[in-house]
């Protein structure tokens, strides 16, 4: 009996501890994300916006601030989870708009003062960093044919098969992502690319987890805005938008 | 390890009833703990940030009334952006267009647009066939229009280049009857391939059926903005 008293009661505290280290990853990591937002603010914040019955009404005057002052000749990206709408921008003009199917805000987002959230989601946001299992440009090399002859035997039939299952991830501004993704998965392939994509952010974050406890510094959690769409609307988002395009977000 | 734990289930078997339940309550308890303890830490130290410093009443309705007032202009500055007429949203993914009166959705149906073929001729020529995207205006219409072949009309079929205004280049009745230039050599037109409709087989124009090829022609003016992405 002693024994095993000796085995489990260290294992047991083990386990408490590390529990606990995991259970205040998200509270360390909303103090890390409120310290980022607020060394990283250089516009004018009156305290008096943080007053809760202001809270909405400014997030809203700044999200329509952004949008007008977006460059006019370029496709943007808009995230107004607030309406629950995402669509694409130009010049004023909403031209693609989509009601997500399901979409999960981080809890530490929920609990962002209204600074910091100010600092972070108030200006426009550029897509510096992102990753998709889409293809930006199904692009089909052909070389010309030699005469009339292979000209008719190569005549072109559109391939609608390039449709490849659609998850896109963007990383913002102090360390969130933005996770779109297909709402249903219909064939294998959809399943398969699932299971690859949420393993690679996975893999990520307990790399980062366990670095953190090894190196006994505080723990973070991953910090979320997950969003899933149509596979049809998801891909002509992504394929809309530029190179280094740029996002409006508001929650 | 298994044999310790055999012997320790044999010492239980033979203790007392009572003895047994305390030790099942125990670790029931433990997992309790274990599975509800990392919600309850995370909901103890999760908490919402901001202290919002003390301002009487009147100062916040005035704060209010003066965002509210911003609102309101800045909703008015958005929506003087949408047309007020006409205007085309073309989807080049799902091969779809929409036809607008402002906020109005007046058609939504089937066209075709760019195929993104890259047409090899050799290592000196190529050509991208995709429909640019971003927003447009119709700086020209036409009715019976005569298409004007391109080089790459000739290289894709196997033909020789003819000069630039040979006859075998202008090709009536193919774009049918009205097409809306976009610039850069861009049009909206008819098609002969109309069960192609959806499908993304053009070289960059955007092709419609005859019934929309005319509603566009007659809606859309000169100057109306067309919105493709």
């Amino acid at each position: 009996m002693k024994k095993g008293v000796l085995i489990f009661i260290p294992l047991l505290i083990f386990w408490v501890i590390w529990l606990t280290w995991r259970a205040l990853a998200p509270a360390n990591s909303l103090k890390k994300l409120e310290q980022f937002a607020l060394s990283t603010s250089d516009a004018a914040y009156d305290s008096i916006y943080s007053h809760p019955d202001l809270i909405e009404i400014t997030r809203e005057a700044q999200f329509k601030r952004s949008l007008l002052a977006l460059k006019k000749d370029s496709i943007h990206l808009i995230v107004d989870l607030k309406d629950s709408m995402v669509g694409l921008y130009i010049n004023g003009v909403i031209i693609h708009r989509i009601k997500p199917d399901t979409y999960y805000l981080d809890p530490v987002l929920s609990n962002l003062s209204n600074r910091a959230y100010m600092s972070l989601f108030g200006p426009i946001i550029p897509i510096s960093t992102d990753t998709a299992s889409i293809v930006k440009e199904p692009v089909v090399v052909r070389q010309a044919p030699k005469d009339t002859i292979e000209a008719a035997l190569n005549a072109y039939k559109p391939d609608t098969l390039m449709q490849n299952p659609a998850f896109w991830l963007i990383q913002l501004p102090g360390e969130i992502d933005l996770v779109f993704s297909q709402a249903t998965d219909k064939t294998q392939l959809d399943t398969e690319v699932r299971d690859q994509f949420n393993e690679f952010i996975r893999s990520w974050y307990h790399g980062e987890s366990l670095s953190r406890f090894l190196h006994l510094s505080k723990s973070t959690s991953p910090v979320q805005i997950l969003v899933s769409m149509p596979v049809d609307d998801l891909r002509a988002i992504y394929r809309a938008l530029p190179e280094n395009g740029k996002l409006v977000l508001r929650y | 390890m298994i044999d310790f734990l055999k012997s320790e289930w044999n010492k239980i078997r033979v203790t007392s009833k009572f003895t047994v339940i305390l030790t099942i309550s125990v670790l029931l308890l433990i997992i309790f703990f274990l599975f509800f303890y990392p919600n309850i830490v995370r909901k103890m130290t999760l908490k919402p940030q901001g202290q919002f410093p003390g301002y009487d009443a009147s100062a916040v309705i005035l704060e209010k009334a003066k965002i509210s007032a911003d609102i309101q202009q800045l909703d008015k500055q958005l929506s003087n952006k949408v047309p007020k007429s006409f205007y085309m949203v073309i989807n080049t993914s799902s091969n779809e267009f929409y036809l607008y009166k402002n906020t109005e959705l007046v058609k939504r149906d089937k066209c075709s647009t760019g195929s993104y073929v890259l047409l090899k001729n050799g290592d000196n020529q190529e050509w991208m066939f995709k429909t640019p995207k971003g927003e447009f205006k119709i700086r020209n219409k036409n009715t019976s229009p005569v298409w004007k072949k391109p080089d790459w009309a000739f290289v894709e079929e196997g033909l020789r280049v003819p000069s630039p205004n040979h006859s075998s280049r202008f090709e009536y009745g193919v774009l049918g009857d009205y097409s809306l230039s976009l610039g850069q050599g861009y049009l909206i037109h008819g098609t002969l391939y109309q069960r192609f409709l959806g499908l993304p087989v053009t070289h960059g124009c955007v092709r419609l059926n005859d019934e929309n090829l005319e509603l566009i022609y007659k809606k859309m003016a000169i100057g109306s903005k067309v919105f493709i992405f």
